[in-house]
């Protein structure tokens, strides 16, 4: 074949990644090739793997948690027959990197085993899906670096009971379950349960549903909630206690605290006079704090002047305790 | 990969000699692409310390973690048929 001028070659306008790109090795003066669709990646890697401050996926990091983007919702495959389940596809967004996920089909869970779910991102444009199992009711797992919590399935000794047991951070959720504190929201640790917001507010929640009793402070049981504080950001603290009786005529308080009740720092209080035994106050309010970056159990206590508090929750009348960044 | 179970007092000693004890509380997983079934890559250990939890993850099998490769082919002056200009 007559050595022809490149100039001289026939326009080809269907170009694909599978063709030739002819470049000189920096070494040189060899001449090599490489494929277009090699180097269309090294062309976006140099755009959005580094951390140069100029890097979207640096400010992208610097303004978003790490979120889901779509799907990556995880149900049973038969309810209180299989320990199988399944995920649909999906994208997450790790470091500011965009991740795409394949469907996960039939995957056998542990027996007996809390099966925490976290995308790893590869670095490479690539997410691993990494599976941690504790036994049930413990305490959750560290969440490693360049990860993302996306689920916790809880396994008996023989299935996955119902659709409670696959916890992807609703606010209802009752499993797993530690000291009578349900993983809503956040785990044991404060690590968000499948974010979907990248604009991320609520840090921390926790509910009760069941109500409450004391005499003298005390904490609300289920209003325990852990929560990771980022760095020089406030918070707003919210108790939701819209129903808090007195067997007798009493003042009531209800306090939040960072650490235990009683013996932490208080934050804050609300008190209320039950003028009519059996009477009950709204306790609810907020406060806005600035605290140390990281792992804080923020916690809500009633006291009363004399009687017996009772802290009304049901499942259409939840008391809560809500954390958000501002 | 050595095999431990929860609730297993396990030592380990790291590349820089460092040896560290504790009870294994977590079980780390990956599904194999090519077998769909799951391997342990690592095991999370309680050393008793309040305030860290220390974890052992080792080094997965290059073939049971995804990898994407890109292509690359370098060739000689003498394969060339048309010439730069």
């Amino acid at each position: 074949m007559a050595d022809k001028k490149i100039s001289a070659l026939t326009p080809d306008s269907d170009v694909t990644g599978a063709d030739y790109v002819v470049m000189n090795e920096a070494a040189g003066p060899t001449t090599k090739r490489t494929l277009l669709s090699t180097l269309a990646a090294w062309f976006f890697n140099q755009i959005n793997i580094p951390d140069g401050s100029g890097s979207p996926r640096t400010r992208m990091t610097d303004m978003m948690y790490d979120f889901v983007a779509s799907g990556m919702v995880w149900t049973g495959d038969a309810y209180a027959s299989t320990r199988n389940a399944s995920m649909t596809a999906g994208v997450v967004y790790i470091n500011g990197r965009r991740i795409s996920i394949s469907a996960v089909t039939a995957r056998s869970f542990t027996a007996s085993r809390d099966t925490y779910i976290d995308v790893l991102d590869n670095a490479d444009g690539t997410g691993t899906l990494v599976y941690t199992e504790v036994t049930n009711n413990n305490a959750s797992p560290s969440l490693a670096a360049n990860s993302i919590r996306i689920g916790i399935i809880v396994t008996n000794a023989s299935n996955i009971t119902n659709v409670g047991s696959i916890n992807q951070g609703q606010e209802d959720k009752v499993l797993p379950i530690v000291s009578s504190v349900p993983y809503q929201v956040t785990d044991s640790l404060g690590n968000l349960i499948c974010n979907r917001n990248p604009d991320r507010k609520i840090i921390g929640y926790r509910q009760a549903v069941t109500n409450r009793t004391g005499t003298t402070i005390a904490q609300v049981t289920e209003l325990s909630a852990p929560v990771l504080i980022p760095t020089a950001r406030k918070v707003k603290i919210t108790v939701i206690l819209p129903s808090v009786q007195n067997n007798g005529t009493a003042s009531n308080a209800a306090s939040i605290w960072d650490g235990t009740v009683g013996s932490g720092t208080q934050l804050g209080q609300s008190t209320a006079y039950v003028a009519t035994a059996t009477g009950a106050v709204n306790l609810s309010y907020s406060i806005i704090e600035t605290l140390s970056a990281g792992l804080h159990t923020i916690n809500a206590g009633i006291a009363a002047t004399s009687g017996t508090w009772t802290a009304i929750g049901g499942a259409t009348n939840p008391s809560a305790i809500l954390i958000e960044l501002i | 990969m050595e095999q431990h179970e929860i609730g297993e007092t396990i030592t380990y000693t790291d590349e820089n000699g460092v040896t560290t004890t504790g009870v294994v509380y977590g079980i780390k997983k990956v599904d194999n692409p090519k077998t769909g079934q799951a391997e342990v890559v690592g095991y999370l250990i309680d050393t008793g310390n309040d305030t860290r939890v220390d974890e052992i993850v080792t080094e997965g099998e290059e073939e049971n973690i995804f990898i994407r490769q890109p292509e690359q082919i370098e060739l000689k002056e003498s394969d060339l048929t048309s010439v730069i200009e």
